[in-house]
Formats: C-alpha cells, structure tokens, sequence
C-alpha cells in the first residue's frame, strides 16, 4: 500500500544503505556523490514525516541524555517495586511471628 | 503501589478498582509482552559499545597527534641547541566538530547501556522472586491471623493477585522502554547523517595534523641522520607513521559502523526482523574492521 508512512520507511531504508557505502578507499568524487545523494535522500524523507532533523551533535546527544534518563527511570521504577515487596515480605514475616507467639 | 505507565506512575490499587482485577488478569494471558527482546537489547549494547569505540578513536588520535607533534618539535629545537620546552602543552585546540562527535557518541553509549540495564533479564527475575517471597510471607500471615485457616484458598488467591500487578507493571514497563527506542530512532538517522557529512572534514584534519607531525619527525631524522642511532630512531618514526595511517583508515569504516548500529536499533523500536543475525554480522564487520588496522600496522 502507498501511503506517507511506507514511503518514509523505504526512503530511511535507502539512506542508510547508501550512507553505508561510504567507505575508505573509494575515490574522493565518489564519496562527495555519495554523500549528496544520501542527503537528498534524507530531506526527502524528513519531507515525507514532516519533522525537522536535528542539526547539531549536542542537539542529538541532549535528546540521547533524556532517553537515557528515562530508562533508567524504569530500571529504577522495578527495583523500587521489588525493595517493595521485599520490605513488605520481611513485615509479614515478623507479624506472622508475633501471631504465633500470642497462640 | 505505584508503578509506571509511559507518561508517569499511577495508583495500581486505584487502577485496580477501576477496571477490575479479573480483567487485568485476563488481559495479562492475552496480551503478553510487548517489549524488545531483553537477550538482544543486551547484545545490541555491546555491538553499539564496539561501533563507539572504533569512532572515538577519532578524537584519541586528533590527540595524540597534537601531543607527538609538540614534544617532536621540542625534541628537535633541543638537537639543534635552541631553546625548548619539556612536557609542554598541545600547541593547538581539537576540532569543535571532533569534541562534539566524541560527546555524541558517548551519549549514545550511555543510551545503549541504559537501554540494556532497563531491560536486564537479572532484574526481571529477581522482581519476579521478590514477589514469590511476598505472596509466601502474605500467606502464611493470613494462615496465622485468628480465623485465617477458615480461607484455606487465600494462599493461591495472593499469588494471583501479586503475581497480575508484578507482570502488569512489567508489561508497561516494556511498552514505554519500545516507545522510548521507536523515539529516538530518528534522532539515530540525524546521528548517522552528521557523521556521513563531517567524515571527510574529521578526515582531513587528521591528515593535517598527521603532517604536522610527519614535519616534525623529518626535523629528528635529519639531526640525527649521522649518529648511530639514526637507524633506530628511523625505525621507530615509521612504525610510528604506520599506526597513525592505519588508525585514519579504520575511521573511515565509522559511517558504515553507525549504519549499522541504526539498522540493530531499528529491530528493537519496531519489533520486527531477526535482531540477533544483524547484531552478529555487525559485530564480524567490526572485528574485520580491527583486523584490517592491525594488518595495516604491520605491514
């Protein structure tokens, strides 16, 4: 099916196998062609999902850093759950033993 | 007890109430885990660690070519009977372009290992024990309270409660980890084209800087050329050289190393393809990659 959202998928497709093909030893022309086609490449597809790519490597390395953040937010999120249920296990255990006492 | 749901916590006994343990339950059986596999997240950490390492080598090499060519520079005004400096500072600052490349790329290994962390197959089971332990110590709690050996099922009934909210909150948290990765997906794809644009640019400084130094070798030799050590001293310089060479050649593989990390990464934000055979051909490309810099370095 033709739409906007396969079209993007195809044209990030070809940009990276493109840009994969730059490698040393090839001459410089071909690199320099390389290089405008996988950028032509890509401004078309930023065209297609209508976003604007990121310019800078601190502009990248920000949006990592937060995405970082965030998962380990959630590592963080399970451990708190299981000091959780551990603490809470340990308080069980102590009740328990205060109940059996009191028989 | 709160546990996460993409956006932020909520209240899993006010979530409970509201839609109904029984059917939370259910839809655990149906819906399963919707996060990346956490065995291939672990391998795409190491594969990216690789990659980051081979690119980074950039920025040690725009160094230590800064800092050979300043103590060769002192070592030659010394030959020659002028004044010189000994341990003196690199004679020039690195490349803007370099130091943000190397920043970038440690971020994105601190991503990758985050990513790998969040998804640690050791954490899920020892969450999964801790709530074994729980359900053990809540039952035998209800057992033991007046009037708790009337409920003989109580026991089983913990366990299916505890047991829901644990693998609920797991399933969550898998969710948001995929959406995090579908996000920075295209922040990847930005990465991987200002690494395709500043690669001939981080390739031409290297080799300015290379002949900065080779200048600086040449002012040894000739001083030296009439000494017995003048062999040696040869010697040492063009194995010197060959390392430097092999070092800018690596680099060039980077763009094709990063691509290859987008397209390990791809199968983690979208759940698609076999992940493990993608990791395992990038990781026998970098190892050709190390290969070919070493055959370089001794050739």
């Amino acid at each position: 099916v033709a739409t906007n959202s396969n079209a993007a998928i195809k044209l990030r497709e070809a940009f990276i196998a493109l840009a994969m093909t730059y490698k040393g030893g090839k001459p410089q022309i071909d690199k320099s062609r390389i290089k405008f086609s996988a950028n032509c490449i890509y401004a078309e597809y930023n065209a297609v999902k209508q976003r604007a790519p990121s310019k800078t490597h601190a502009e990248i390395t920000g949006k990592l850093t937060i995405a970082k953040g965030r998962l380990e937010r959630i590592r963080d999120d399970r451990t708190d759950l299981e000091n959780t249920l551990i603490n809470a296990a340990l308080i069980f255990k102590t009740m328990t033993n205060v109940l059996n006492l009191m028989k | 007890m709160n546990i996460w749901n993409g956006a932020g916590r909520f209240n899993v006994v006010t979530h409970l109430q509201e839609c109904g343990i029984w059917s939370v339950t259910i839809c655990l059986f149906l819906c399963g885990c919707a996060g990346p596999s956490t065995d291939d997240v672990a391998e795409f950490g190491k594969a990216t660690s690789k990659t980051v390492t081979l690119l980074k080598d950039g920025a040690s090499l725009e160094h230590d070519l800064a800092q050979r060519s300043a103590i060769l520079l002192n070592s030659c005004r010394y030959l020659e009977g002028r004044s010189y400096r000994l341990a003196s500072a690199r004679p020039s600052e690195p490349s803007k372009t370099i130091t943000e490349q190397a920043k970038f790329l440690e971020a994105l290994s601190g991503y990758a290992g985050a990513l790998s962390e969040a998804t640690d197959p050791a954490s899920i089971a020892k969450l999964k024990a801790a709530a074994s332990e729980f359900s053990s110590s809540a039952a035998t709690l209800v057992a033991a309270t007046p009037g708790g050996v009337a409920i003989p099922a109580a026991g089983s009934a913990i366990r299916l409660v505890v047991n829901s909210v644990v693998n609920f909150s797991e399933i969550q948290r898998q969710q948001a980890i995929r959406q995090i990765a579908a996000a920075v997906n295209d922040d990847l794809s930005d990465g991987l084209q200002l690494v395709l644009n500043d690669a001939e640019n981080i390739r031409q400084f290297h080799l300015t800087r290379m002949r900065g130094w080779e200048e600086a070798a040449r002012c040894n030799l000739r001083i030296v050329q009439k000494s017995s050590s003048a062999m040696a001293t040869f010697n040492a310089f063009e194995a010197e050289k060959r390392l430097y060479v092999a070092r800018i050649i690596a680099l060039d593989s980077g763009v094709t190393a990063m691509g290859n990390v987008l397209i390990a990464h791809d199968k983690i934000a979208t759940g698609t393809g076999d992940l493990r055979a993608a990791v395992a051909e990038l990781n026998i490309f970098l190892e050709n990659v190390l290969e070919l810099k070493k055959a370089i370095a001794q050739q």
